[in-house]
């Protein structure tokens, strides 16, 4: 991957492509990448939808190569929704088939000068953007259908619904799975309203005549790769639980614990939660869609295999399996224990193009506003069409919990940076509750997903069972997080790297092996540094301050049954996150 | 041990006795002599839609105080009672011990298996680190479960590095404060440890809703009048019919549920 496409969508004459090399970027991937030329390039006070803002798409260091677990992409703006840096991380085909094609990243530049919508082309013998307006206000579903009625069924796609063209803050990038299905999507922070801001409705991406990117020394990848898939096939989480039942088998248990967000955080136990459990889930789809309907993965080389497919009652695809954040958002969230309607809510979202997170915290809102009935399973499907269809009410609720918040006078907005918290409450979960505050990214529980006791064992020993302990590990866990995300690597290896620090090694050694290079735990704490460092700068410069690092106040106030208990962590404690 | 009967007098009257060890009630020792009598001589009781006479003393089981429902079924069916007993089912345990000599001892669940299968538990929503210093009681609510994904996965498992970060929701109390003896507690099994150990229990019997029952058997039944090789109600042999023609309502049903190679 030795070169950056541009595109400037603001060119006169139309959008300009410019191939370059990294240069400068040379070594960065992934999340690093979309973060060093964000911070780099774009100005902080810019505002997001303006030809000053970027859209860079970058596939990780291992991409395109047989590293298994490597097919993870980033996207990277000023985001709209929280108005910082953002990195969104979507899985599907499109970053192994753009690191085969040599691109380190693909950067939009600029705005379009006409209201004009593009499709750009990528093979082997170069790029083409064309105009597209035909693909206007259809879903991803439609313009995939398009996508590979003209170009086959090799294609991979990236692309956004109506919810990137009217640019709502709550839009998703959405990346086709190997299905040619647009059912994986980098969703946070209304990337998919910046790539309509570009006026790039799709991306069509054919590799066609490339082949796997070879490493450096391949007897040396080889071996670590074989370790590294060893590694995550024997562990019980990666090897078991998540290719069973999916990420939906967190339900139960986060449920049990008191510690799952239901209707609009009121509450932290579902009473009917094993209707939408993963167990209950999987055994659908297995009714269903026969044996192993619940398992599958979202891009080849992906041996984790947690997603699945989901019919409707009648025995047609409707969606990928829901994953535990949608089952949750639009699920007990919203008082919803209907599985079909969940997956109803999941189609609409891939297919309008919305971050389900952000969609489902925002029906909840609207719910305790009165606009819906909590429960009303049908009533949240209409207000989710209301957005697709880009109606007032529409528009307010695809702009995201916090302004529709704003609009209907509610007062529990579970948002930080402006962004919705996902599905753990930090009343319960208090150390995630430091990341939500902390991270660049606005409430994000991946951002500080990453284990590994490699790192962890690294500048310093925590006491697990001290409670300041949870910030030095909220910092941890950030810092390898941004580390394993510039990899491409699927946040998923996390559990068999934390227990096996043999894996983690393996997976230092395939980096090492592929590039060349020496790389140690030492090296990858301080990539992860380096990343997390840049994007705090950014926001800091793009006017977010200590004030931002904090979770809303009903938190410290509301107690959460059935624990009873509120947000703990002090103020002073959050600003030590990044002291190190 | 405690029996509750259910008996019809000689006018039809439907009335109900608490059968304590063999002791009459305290208030009513007229009225146990005058039902021992009856039973022995010319009463007719009607338990649970069954006819007994004499042969009710022999019984000694504790779950002689609800329906007994005895299952055959082929093995492929044996998955769907998982869906049952999903939100949880009872059982009837020594309270006082710590979780570990509760499975590893009464139980009987090996060493190995609690130690590294069951990563994640629960006692009464609260997340337990260390299973020799948590405590059964009347009443506990158990939930076992495999290792689980992510950070907030690590974070709940037992003794696991990130604990800290669920600190104010972590199990801890003294045993001073636990009384032992009989009990009855709730357990709940989720994901692998719901397939791996489900079964087993439901041969060895679990307590139920009846509600739960009864919606389990009409959700069900095309399943299992093809699938269940035999129906027992009380040591009765019966069929899907005669269980769905019961009452369930307000009833607590003790199943056993085994299953049979297919033919």
């Amino acid at each position: 991957m030795d070169k950056i496409l541009r595109i400037n969508m603001g060119a006169d004459g139309g959008p300009a492509i410019k191939t370059e090399p990294v240069g400068d970027y040379a070594g960065s991937g992934g999340r690093g990448l979309t973060s060093a030329i964000v911070s780099k390039e774009v100005p902080p006070l810019c505002h997001p939808l303006g030809e000053d803002n970027k859209l860079v798409i970058a596939p990780g260091l291992l991409s395109g190569s047989t590293a298994a677990m490597s097919g993870r992409i980033s996207v990277g703006c000023k985001s709209p929704l929280t108005g910082g840096i953002k990195e969104a991380n979507a899985g599907g085909q499109p970053s192994q088939m753009l690191g085969r094609l040599g691109y380190a990243a693909i950067v939009l530049e600029g705005k379009p000068k006409e209201n004009n919508l593009y499709k750009i082309v990528i093979n082997k013998d170069g790029v083409d953007i064309k105009e597209a307006n035909d693909l206007c206000m259809l879903g991803n579903y439609d313009t995939v259908d398009k996508m590979k009625a003209q170009y086959g069924e090799k294609i991979s796609c990236i692309s956004i619904g109506q919810a990137g063209e009217m640019k709502l803050a709550g839009a998703s990038i959405a990346c086709t799975d190997m299905e040619l299905r647009p059912t994986r999507h980098a969703g946070r922070g209304g990337v998919g309203a910046v790539m309509g801001a570009k006026g790039v409705k799709v991306i069509v991406i054919d590799d066609a005549g490339m082949k796997m990117r070879e490493p450096k020394d391949p007897d040396k990848f080889k071996a670590a790769n074989k370790e590294w898939v060893a590694g995550l096939k024997k562990h019980p989480v990666s090897g078991e639980g998540l290719p069973a039942y999916g990420t939906n088998v967190l339900t139960n248990v986060i449920n049990e614990a008191g510690a799952y967000p239901t209707k609009n955080f009121m509450w932290g136990r579902f009473d009917t939660c094993e209707k939408i459990s993963g167990e209950t889930q999987a055994a659908l789809e297995e009714e269903r869609g026969g044996k192993g309907a619940a398992t599958h993965g979202c891009h080849r080389g992906c041996i984790i295999r947690c997603s699945g497919t989901f019919l409707n009652k009648d025995g047609q695809y409707l969606t990928k399996q829901p994953e535990y954040e949608t089952v949750w958002a639009h699920g007990g969230n919203c008082g919803i224990d209907d599985l079909d309607a969940i997956a109803m809510l999941d189609r609409l979202d891939d297919d309008f193009g919305l971050d389900t997170i952000e969609m489902g915290a925002t029906i909840a809102v609207a719910m305790e506003a009165g606009v819906a009935e909590f429960g009303d399973a049908e009533a949240a499907i209409k207000l989710v069409k209301e957005v697709g269809q880009g109606t007032p009410l529409g528009r307010i609720l695809g702009s995201g919990a916090a302004v529709t918040g704003k609009v209907f006078g509610v007062e529990r907005v579970p948002v930080v940076k402006g962004q919705s918290m996902p599905a753990y409450d930090p009343r319960g979960v208090q150390g995630i509750g430091v990341t939500y505050a902390t991270t660049p990214m606005g409430a994000d529980h991946t951002a500080g997903y990453a284990v590994a006791s490699n790192i962890m064992g690294v500048g310093g020993s925590v006491d697990p069972l001290k409670p300041e302990g949870q910030i030095e590990l909220s910092r941890n866990l950030q810092i390898a997080t941004a580390a394993v995300d510039a990899t491409g690597m699927c946040l998923f290896v996390a559990f068999p790297v934390l227990d096996q620090p043999e894996t983690f090694q393996a997976l230092i050694d395939m980096i090492n092996a592929f590039y060349g290079l020496s790389l140690t735990a030492d090296d990858v704490t301080a990539l992860g540094k380096s990343i997390l460092k840049s994007e705090r700068e950014f926001n800091l410069q793009a006017g977010l301050t200590s004030k931002d690092d904090r979770l809303p106040d009903f938190f410290k106030k509301e107690k959460l049954p059935p624990h009873n208990i509120t947000f703990q962590v002090k103020d002073e404690d959050l600003d030590q996150v990044f002291n190190w | 041990m405690k029996i509750w009967i259910r008996y019809l007098t000689g006018d039809g009257t439907r009335k109900m006795l608490l059968f304590t060890d063999g002791e009459p009630l305290p208030e009513s020792p007229h009225l146990f002599f005058l039902l021992s009598i009856r039973i022995c001589e010319s009463a007719q009781i009607t338990f649970n839609g069954a006819r007994y006479r004499d042969s009710i003393f022999k019984m000694t089981s504790l779950e002689l105080s609800m329906p007994h429902v005895r299952l055959g079924t082929k093995a492929h069916l044996t998955p769907r009672f998982l869906t049952l007993i999903a939100p949880g089912f009872r059982l009837k345990v020594k309270t006082g011990q710590s979780i570990r000599e509760l499975f590893c001892g009464q139980l009987g669940i090996s060493d190995d298996y609690f130690e590294n299968r069951i990563q994640t538990i629960f006692l009464d929503g609260k997340a337990v680190d260390n299973t020799d210093a948590a405590w059964v009681e009347d009443g506990s609510r158990l939930a076992l479960s495999a290792a689980m994904p992510g950070l907030v996965g690590a974070t709940f498992r037992k003794g696991g590095r990130y604990a800290s970060f669920r600190g104010t929701i972590s199990y801890s109390k003294s045993k001073e404060s636990i009384a032992g003896g009989d009990g009855e507690i709730t357990l709940k099994f989720f994901n692998m440890i719901a397939r791996e150990l489900g079964p087993a229990f439901l041969q060895k019997g679990v307590i139920v809703e009846g509600h739960s029952f009864r919606n389990f058997l009409l959700s069900n039944s095309e399943e299992l009048k093809t699938a269940c090789i035999s129906i027992h109600l009380n040591d009765e042999k019966t069929d899907l019919a005669g269980l769905l023609e019961m009452n369930w309502e307000n009833e607590q049903v003790f199943l056993q549920v085994t299953s049979e190679k297919s033919c």
